[in-house]
């Protein structure tokens, strides 16, 4: 008999390896490149973004957070590729994997200069509040001075009211609000799309822009200085 | 780490969209079961046609879903209800929205408009502060306000979406909209 749901939670969900990486797959779309450019021995592809923060990046220890940072240790072997889902393991070996942000502080026991966290699922689908608490665990793998590369979707924040709440506002003031997290605002951008009809009226009906790497990008530094961004 | 020695030449790709599987997210998403499962929403709509006797329905949408009602499936001119359940359908702005609904009403004096919540004023452009607090009932207050001599019935379900009900296949505000 077919059952009614209308949450994930009211059935059960396989646990075998091909349903949990479709579920990976489906959310994470920068695995993609991993997928490109394991067919490569050269011309490696890199996001545009992804390399925004490489050319930002300090000396020193690198960490890329639930962000398919495996496709960019591929290329620049020194980078530590940090994973929530236990699948990503199964085709990258070296890959860390963590059950929770509380377990960090075992794996990067000598902290990093550099975190960044790209559009990471796992952070989203929760209020603007629980993305601070999110980036409070970051902040105890973090040096002084390092640097945090941070980026999401307006569209997977949720509890708050989009027709009452300027939203580049809200979304800026959370941003400035980590500082009591230690966490000073270096950079953002702030995209929301910019719909206007062409000349026959017609909106373009695309989401919000890069859905990748998310319309939502912010660089902090942790208890430092400013950096001149590149 | 030092940018400036990758192992292997690279080349840097401007970014571009790789969501490609909104004409199968539904399926993609009932596979993760074990057991035989209907979208409680999806057989909202259905039980909505099939129960209130509608023969020919304009269904606007974007993955697979409905396929009960196919067969009903007519133009928008021709039909006694518009189904439109097209995630697309969300992400005018809030004017275009309201006018596409009012163009869509010349066609069909029935709609029934799900709407996905979290594309709202998806660039930003429009706020109305007073609207309720509650943004589930604010999205309804927004579309009565501004669909005069419509009634404009919300048979959504009142509820924070932690992104674990569907709403990619079925999105979550459902609206029957007539006019009076």
């Amino acid at each position: 008999m077919t059952k009614i749901i209308e949450f994930f939670n009211q059935s059960s969900i396989k646990d075998d390896w091909k349903t949990q990486y479709i579920r990976y797959r489906l959310g994470r779309l920068k695995h993609q490149f991993w997928l490109w450019n394991r067919k490569r021995k050269d011309n490696l592809l890199v996001d545009e973004y992804d390399y925004f923060i490489l050319k930002n990046c300090q000396p020193g220890i690198t960490a890329f957070f639930a962000s398919a940072g495996y496709y960019l240790k591929d290329i620049w072997p020194e980078i530590i590729s940090i994973d929530l889902h236990p699948v990503v393991k199964t085709f990258y070996p070296d890959a860390l994997i963590c059950n929770h942000r509380t377990q960090l502080p075992e794996l990067l026991p000598d902290g990093v200069d550099n975190f960044a966290v790209v559009n990471n699922r796992g952070d989203i689908w929760t209020e603007i509040e629980n993305v601070t608490e999110h980036c409070r665990y970051y902040t105890r793998v973090m040096r002084p001075g390092c640097r945090f590369f941070y980026s999401f979707r307006d569209t997977q924040i949720v509890n708050f009211n989009r027709l009452t709440t300027d939203m580049e506002s809200y979304f800026l003031n959370w941003a400035k609000s980590l500082n009591t997290i230690g966490l000073d605002l270096v950079w953002y951008n702030i995209d929301f799309a910019r719909k206007i009809p062409d000349k026959n009226g017609y909106y373009d009906m695309l989401e919000n822009p890069d859905t990748v790497n998310g319309n939502l990008k912010f660089f902090f530094v942790y208890h430092g200085d400013a950096w001149k961004v590149i | 780490m030092d940018i400036n020695h990758p192992r292997a030449s690279i080349n840097i790709l401007p970014t571009r969209p790789l969501y490609k599987w909104a004409n199968i997210f539904n399926r993609l998403q009932r596979n993760f079961f074990s057991e035989d499962l209907k979208l409680r929403r999806e057989k909202q709509i259905e039980d909505f046609i099939r129960l209130n006797g509608f023969s020919r329905v304009a269904v606007i949408k974007d993955t697979d879903i409905l396929q009960s009602i196919e067969s009903l499936n007519c133009h928008p001119s021709q039909a006694e209800i518009i189904v439109i359940t097209d995630q697309k359908f969300s992400r005018y702005p809030c004017p275009a929205l309201i006018d596409q609904i009012k163009h869509m009403m010349t066609k069909c004096s029935r709609l029934y408009l799900c709407l996905n919540k979290h594309y709202i004023n998806i660039d930003n452009s429009f706020h109305d502060l007073k609207l309720d607090s509650n943004f589930n009932i604010a999205i309804g207050q927004w579309l009565r306000k501004n669909l005069e001599g419509c009634m404009v019935l919300d048979l959504s379900l009142d509820f924070v979406d932690y992104g674990q009900s569907f709403t990619w296949a079925v999105p979550d505000r459902h609206f029957y909209i007539a006019h009076d």
